[in-house]
């Protein structure tokens, strides 16, 4: 198992510098390239002054290297063996580092630590991701066995067709009609528009009170408040997509030799169901689970920019807009850890829920 | 295998709405168009605006369809082979014929007519259903202060830049459509290349494809997407050629798994005995073989592409003057915090039963290719 | 798998509860300290308040003294130093409003200001931060030599008591002319750094032939060591002026904080290459007098030494590479000797924390109103409509036209509310650029009829109407209409289809092929990519217009809209037919940037390549014409030729938007738009905060 995990892992290595460099290099050769055109734009100035400002970013940033060398003194920053980094994260040959914590580098537009930026935007989008990911696989769970119960009979046959107009809905389409309708001041106003608190929140106690008499609904009540649309907005397409995959998981293990075995026992429909072929039907759940998270981080994308959120994707279309260098390979390198820890992470629980997979 | 699918009401649903759509696209400049197809001037003469400004696209399109319907018509009576090199052809001819040939006037002033009309140098008007271009912004009218709710002259309301909204979904269809098209074609090639030569010679070549197919599962495709749609220039085709260079992973895994059990069967094995060459192994043999799951994928994979134009567009990154449907769904929520109903609703409606009509079919597919599930 | 609820099952509720309980205490515990400390900030600042009172009665009577006020012994009259100085009784009371406003019957002191950003503010540090955000926050927490007043656009003195211009321009033009006359030698130019820099050969040749060829350049005389001044300007300080926390301000500070900007380590390479080509030193003559010297005259000398930002050297100092690390790298470095500190203190602010300026209760002048002020930042347009309407904000600063319609639909908030609309002198202008000079060659706008022409074909009016929803005027060239600069006898060019038609066909552009298109004599269309930036709705809404405006005349365009870093490098490198931005504006606003031909190439700002010698020569003039009436005839000439020139189509200025709680009183219309937040203040029955 240890030596499985050592060699995935080390797998993730050529992955993630094929995805940062993807990612890169499209950038750099694409018109506009990677410059600091973007942050020396300095309004009503001289020419001269202009001039300045460009040269000393592109000094600060070393934009005026080789693409292949930017791209190795960014490599080396990150990684966590490697060199000690100098002005504009030249590579110090002479002092080798065996450990040392990676650093993302400074973004050229928020002219912030990239680390500091994502201190601040992931934990926004890991909540969104984590509030969604339990309710969109619980409820898909309830709804898939009870579909696979009534299967072919009206329910089923309805459930099913609203499920796959579930999914075809898009996320645009619905965010926007959730945010018309349900937020805007000119319909139901039950809602706020986006963000994540509400102006003054800060000020509020934790919990809900009562302030001199008047109700206050607190910090988390209110952070709950912002959250429903969004999560909503995430979640109902994969609910309806998990939702089929159960159903089909389970219709497949009800008809197969051991549940005919159970019942030829004499074991009642309702143990067969949840003792025999519930574990066994989770189990092409777990697999797709891999996928499904990654695309819920892509998604929140939209999401973050449909309800103003500050979160990952958010950031990351900034400094696509901006072709921040720093950022963009950020977005790049922290979306493909996540994802391929995932998959690992559902491969491992595969072979938790499954006996018969062992990656020994 | 086809009649099987349409069998089912829920794929004949969606393919007649479909049809609609893609016919709606194809026929676009003769269902909306503010050039009459007929004005008759003052002066005794008559003019056919709408003939004279059709563009080469508007000309091929409809007449690629129509070659395409008659092909698939003749079936009965003409070989396969027959039918589809003499539809790529016919089709090829009517592409180039209408690039070289069709030189519609670059200038168009929408109002002309309405102004000709109203001030008595034209005597009368034949005009299309909808009588309105998609970037007809009314000139003429300043007085109008868009955007309009729908009413009888405008059905489904005007946008915010001042364009008839049911004109623009009209014209959106066919971008809809010949992005998901494409796109997805772009990925299928991709990935069947791919994932075939993945398959076939496994060992080192699988390793590498499979870093590479990781890569680009990794991230969030819709990550990608952004990133490369952001740093090229706004353009259908380019958009076109992105969307299908990052959607090609799913392809390439399925080939690759059916390729697999396939080049251990015996007809492969022995066209490697006749010594054939590799492309006529992998394209002409192994191919037609693990072409059904392929397809099925394929028919998730245009609705998906569709979503992400549209999603893009919807962000800002799509084409600017040109009409589509996620383009216009931005627009219904102003900077002042407006809602205009008509302008989310519309087009979002269009986009999710192009989408559902895609799903429904390819979940008809599915049923019948792998009868399984 | 029997699932009952068993012993371990219990012992980890148990667990939980008692966690969760532990949080409760905790947090009711750190609440009741905050409560303490708060009560013990309270009562420093009181202190802080009351010593504050005592210095500006010790400095009052200083100056008294020094002023001859007071006559202690017999013979002694004013102080020798102030000779050449403005007389301080003649400069307006910068305190004079809030003097007038105390003495209101429903006067009240306290509450807060709530405003919201539009955008995340990265950097309040002064000098590093770039945006404009920044700069805000900053006026109310540093302050400079003297400001302009609100009212009358006039200088008052801040820090400053008061100054003297010293005019040297007789010794400085003599000294020039005799250095210019000098020959450019060959061993001066090997010592140049730009000769330095060239790493190839070849690349150094030519930069020797290129230098010998310009000759003596006047900005470089200038530079030189031993160069007089041309203007000199003194400030004489005030006494008892202390920064926030305590220290006195003094001359030294100016000249420190002149050493910071000017230091090659700091992140503020734009201020750097200003004050580089314009100041030639910053010296302390005594502890409270200091002057700026000019390396040339410049209209604008006295608003560049007069708006110098004053920062604490103790604070920011000394200029160590680790302190220059931390200036660089902080965020929230913020100090100075302003009516309001950053509330977490001078270096504690970190973006994505609502920016809280409380009143320095160590202020030398008269404290403001509210207690605080907040800037919150909320990006979103609807968001911050809403924070308005739910009273979480009270101010909406600059709304789009499409926010104040939206505002204005809503009845019951305007009756909960007040609102400005004014035009202000410092507001820019839109406009299109039209490129004259493209890879090499001219283009059709090389020629000024065809430029006039499209100018006439744009409808202007039309445009201002759709997208600005009417809240704008017709510019007729790039100065405000509120600025003295603005010379109103030109009309804008009329919206005029036909009178332009005609101008396209003297120009040789008529219809030769039937195609709707016109066409040169050669045959090639007019048509042309029209260039905006991708970003926000605005230009995606005004683009359109122009096109089917275009159209009319036979001029086909395309609309070419492209993401901020492409627009910037086709600006930088002039690779576009005609493009659209807009410019900012100052009260008086220098256009050499934009329409000098020695701002042509290199990625200068008058990217369209529009030369015109008489031009050049006027701007020059103007720079350096010091007398304003004088120096305002110039602009107005500047005015009339870029009118009939036609560089740009000079599209629009809007209007100032805004809108602010009802509850502030003193909140009206001023030159500068709306009166500054420093002086509302809300009678105490209406308090909210």
């Amino acid at each position: 198992m240890l030596s499985y995990l050592i060699r995935r892992l080390l797998l993730m290595i050529p992955t993630l510098i094929g995805v940062t460099a993807v990612v890169f290099f499209t950038m750099a050769l694409s018109p506009g390239g990677v410059g600091g055109s973007e942050a020396a734009a300095g309004g009503e100035l001289e020419g001269k002054s202009q001039q300045a400002q460009l040269e000393y970013i592109n000094e600060r940033y070393g934009l005026n290297e080789p693409l292949l060398v930017q791209y190795g003194r960014w490599l080396n920053r990150v990684s966590p063996v490697g060199f000690e980094s100098g002005q504009a994260g030249k590579v110090e040959w002479g002092s080798p580092r065996l450990l040392k914590w990676p650093d993302l580098g400074e973004s050229m537009s928020k002219r912030r630590p990239v680390t500091d930026l994502y201190r601040e935007a992931l934990p926004v989008t890991l909540l969104l991701n984590v509030l969604t990911s339990p309710i969109t696989f619980l409820l898909s769970i309830i709804a898939g066995i009870q579909m696979a119960r009534r299967r072919g009979g009206p329910v089923d046959l309805g459930l099913g067709t609203t499920f796959l107009g579930l999914w075809s809905m898009p996320q645009i389409w619905v965010g926007v009609l959730l945010i018309g309708y349900l937020a805007s001041n000119q319909y139901l106003q039950w809602f706020p528009t986006g963000g994540l608190s509400s102006t003054r929140a800060g000020e509020w106690p934790f919990l809900p009170s009562w302030i001199d008499g008047e109700f206050n609904r607190g910090w988390l009540l209110d952070r709950a408040w912002h959250l429903v649309l969004p999560v909503i907005c995430l979640a109902y397409a994969d609910f309806a997509f998990l939702s089929k995959l159960m159903r089909s998981s389970v219709l497949e293990n009800l008809s197969a030799d051991f549940v005919r075995t159970a019942r030829a026992k004499g074991l009642r429909e309702k143990v067969v169901l949840y003792q025999h072929v519930f574990r066994n039907s989770l189990l092409p759940l777990i697999t797709v689970s891999a996928g499904v998270i990654p695309a819920l981080i892509g998604g929140s994308v939209i999401i973050e920019q449909i309800f103003s959120i500050p979160g990952m994707g958010k950031l990351t279309i900034d400094g696509i807009f901006a072709r921040d260098r720093e950022l963009v390979l950020a977005g790049a390198l922290v979306s493909g850890v996540l994802g391929l820890v995932f998959i690992l992470i559902a491969d491992l629980a595969y072979a938790v829920a499954d006996p018969r997979v062992s990656y020994e | 295998m086809w009649r099987q699918v349409l069998a089912r009401h829920g794929a004949l649903v969606g393919v007649v709405w479909l049809a609609v759509v893609g016919l709606a696209g194809a026929f676009a400049p003769f269902i909306a168009n503010s050039h009459p197809l007929r004005i008759v001037m003052a002066d005794g003469t008559t003019r056919y605006p709408l003939l004279e400004n059709l563009t080469p696209a508007d000309v091929a399109i409809p007449l690629v369809l129509i070659v395409v319907l008659v092909a698939v018509v003749l079936r009965r009576w003409v070989s396969s082979k027959w039918r589809w090199g003499g539809c790529v052809g016919v089709s090829a001819v009517v592409i180039v014929c209408s690039i070289v040939f069709v030189n519609p006037p670059q200038i168009v002033v929408f109002a002309q007519y309405r102004q000709a009309l109203a001030d008595g140098s034209a005597v009368s008007a034949a005009y299309t259903v909808i009588p309105y271009s998609p970037s007809d912004r009314f000139r003429d009218k300043p007085e109008l202060k868009h955007p309009l709710p729908p009413d009888a002259t405008h059905w489904l309301g005007t946008s915010r830049r001042g364009a008839d909204l049911l004109s623009r979904m009209i014209h959106a269809s066919r971008i809809a459509m010949a992005v998901g098209f494409i796109a997805t074609g772009i990925s299928l090639i991709i990935g069947v290349i791919i994932g075939g030569l993945m398959g076939y010679f496994v060992g080192i070549v699988d390793l590498i494809g499979m870093r590479l197919v990781e890569v680009f599962s990794a991230i969030p495709v819709f990550f990608l997407l952004l990133t490369f749609v952001a740093f090229f220039p706004r353009n259908l085709y380019i958009m076109m050629v992105i969307i299908g260079c990052t959607g090609w992973v799913g392809y390439a895994r399925f080939v690759r798994a059916e390729f697999f059990k396939l080049r251990a069967m015996d007809f492969v094995q022995a066209g490697r005995a006749c010594g054939l060459p590799l492309w006529s192994i992998l394209f002409r043999h192994m191919l037609p073989n693990a072409v059904a799951p392929v397809l099925v994928a394929a028919s998730f994979g245009v609705p998906s592409a569709i979503l992400y134009e549209a999603t893009l567009s919807f962000l800002g990154l799509g084409l600017v003057d040109e009409p589509s449907w996620g383009q216009m769904l931005s627009q219904a929520t102003g900077a002042g915090g407006g809602f205009y109903w008509w302008i989310a609703a519309f087009p979002g409606f269009a986009i999710f039963l192009t989408v559902f009509g895609f799903n429904l079919f390819g979940e008809a597919l599915r049923d019948v290719v792998d009868p399984r599930s | 798998m029997e699932n009952r609820f068993g012993f371990k099952d219990f012992v980890l509720m148990v667990l939980l509860v008692a966690i969760l309980a532990s949080i409760w205490i905790a947090m009711k515990q750190f609440d009741r300290q905050h409560e303490t400390l708060r009560t013990v900030a309270e009562e420093v600042k009181q202190q802080a308040a009351a010593q504050a009172r005592l210095e500006r009665l010790l400095a009052q009577i200083d100056s008294k003294i020094e002023e001859g006020g007071f006559a202690i012994g017999a013979g002694q009259g004013r102080m020798p130093m102030l000779e050449g100085f403005v007389d301080p009784k003649e400069l307006p009371d910068p305190f004079e409003e809030l003097v007038r406003i105390k003495a209101e019957d429903d006067y009240a002191d306290g509450d807060w200001v709530v405003d919201a950003f539009s955008v995340n503010v990265a950097k309040i540090t002064p000098f590093i931060s770039r945006d404009f955000y920044g700069a805000v926050v900053q006026s109310y927490v540093v302050e400079s030599q003297a400001g302009r007043d609100p009212h009358n656009v006039q200088w008052s003195p801040q820090l400053a008591r008061t100054w003297k211009i010293q005019d040297n321009l007789g010794d400085w033009q003599a000294h020039v002319d005799a250095r210019m006359a000098v020959p450019l030698t060959e061993e001066e130019v090997l010592a140049e750094a730009g000769y330095e820099a060239a790493e190839k050969d070849e690349d150094r040749a030519a930069y020797l032939a290129k230098r010998l060829e310009e000759g003596r350049l006047l900005d470089d005389v200038v530079s030189e060591e031993d160069c007089p001044p041309a203007l000199v300007v003194t400030f004489n300080l005030r006494r008892g002026v202390t920064f926030s926390d305590g220290e006195p301000l003094t001359a030294n500070d100016v000249v420190f904080t002149y050493d910071l900007v000017m230091n090659p380590e700091i992140d503020s390479p734009i201020y750097r290459n200003e004050y580089g080509l314009k100041f030639k030193s910053v010296e302390a003559i005594d502890d409270f007098t200091v002057a700026f010297s000019f390396k040339k005259p410049f209209f604008d000398a006295f608003q560049e030494a007069a708006a110098f930002s004053v920062l604490p050297k103790h604070f920011y100092g000394p200029l160590t590479p680790e302190q220059i690390e931390r200036i660089n790298s902080l965020p929230g470095l913020l100090m100075g000797s302003g009516p309001y500190k950053v509330s977490y203190g001078p270096e504690d602010w970190v973006p994505g924390k609502e920016i809280v300026l409380e009143r320095n209760e160590r202020y030398w002048g008269e404290p403001s109103p509210a207690a605080r002020l907040v800037f919150k930042e909320i990006t979103s347009d609807v968001a911050r409509l809403t924070a308005f309407r739910n009273g979480d904000i009270d101010l909406f600063y600059r709304a789009v036209p499409e926010q104040y319609i939206e505002y204005l639909k809503d009845e019951e908030l305007v009756a909960r509310s007040q609102s400005v609309e004014a035009f202000r002198p410092n507001d820019g202008y839109g406009w299109i650029a039209w490129n004259q000079l493209k890879n090499g060659g001219p283009t059709p706008f090389a020629d000024k009829r065809v430029r006039q022409a499209m100018t006439m074909l744009i409808n202007r009016q039309q445009i201002i109407d759709v997208a600005l929803k009417g809240y704008g005027l017709i510019p007729s060239g790039p100065f405000n209409q509120q600025s003295p600069q603005y010379n109103h006898e030109i009309e804008p060019l009329p919206y005029d289809v036909e009178a332009a038609k005609t101008l396209l066909a003297e120009a040789g552009y008529i219809d030769r092929d039937g195609d709707g298109v016109v066409e040169s004599s050669d045959g090639k269309p007019l048509k042309f990519k029209h260039t905006i930036p991708s970003s926000g709705n605005f230009w995606h809404e005004v683009a359109p217009l122009i096109k089917d405006s275009l159209a009319e005349a036979g001029v086909l365009m395309e609309i070419d809209p492209l993401e901020w870093s492409v627009f910037s490098e086709k600006v930088r490198s002039s690779d576009f037919d005609a493009i659209s931005m807009a410019w900012g504006a100052n009260i008086e606003t220098d256009i050499h940037h934009a329409f000098h031909s020695s701002n042509i190439g290199n990625g200068a700002n008058n990217f369209p390549a529009y030369a015109n010698p008489e031009i050049d020569k006027l701007i020059e003039k103007a720079r350096v014409t010091l007398d304003e009436e004088e120096r305002m005839a110039i602009w107005h000439q500047v005015h009339a030729i870029l009118n009939e020139d036609q560089p740009y189509t000079f599209l629009y200025v809007r209007k100032f938007l805004t809108f602010g709680d009802s509850r502030f009183q003193n909140f009206h219309p001023t030159r500068m738009g709306v009166s500054d937040r420093s002086v509302w203040y809300v009678p105490s029955g209406l308090q909210k905060y």
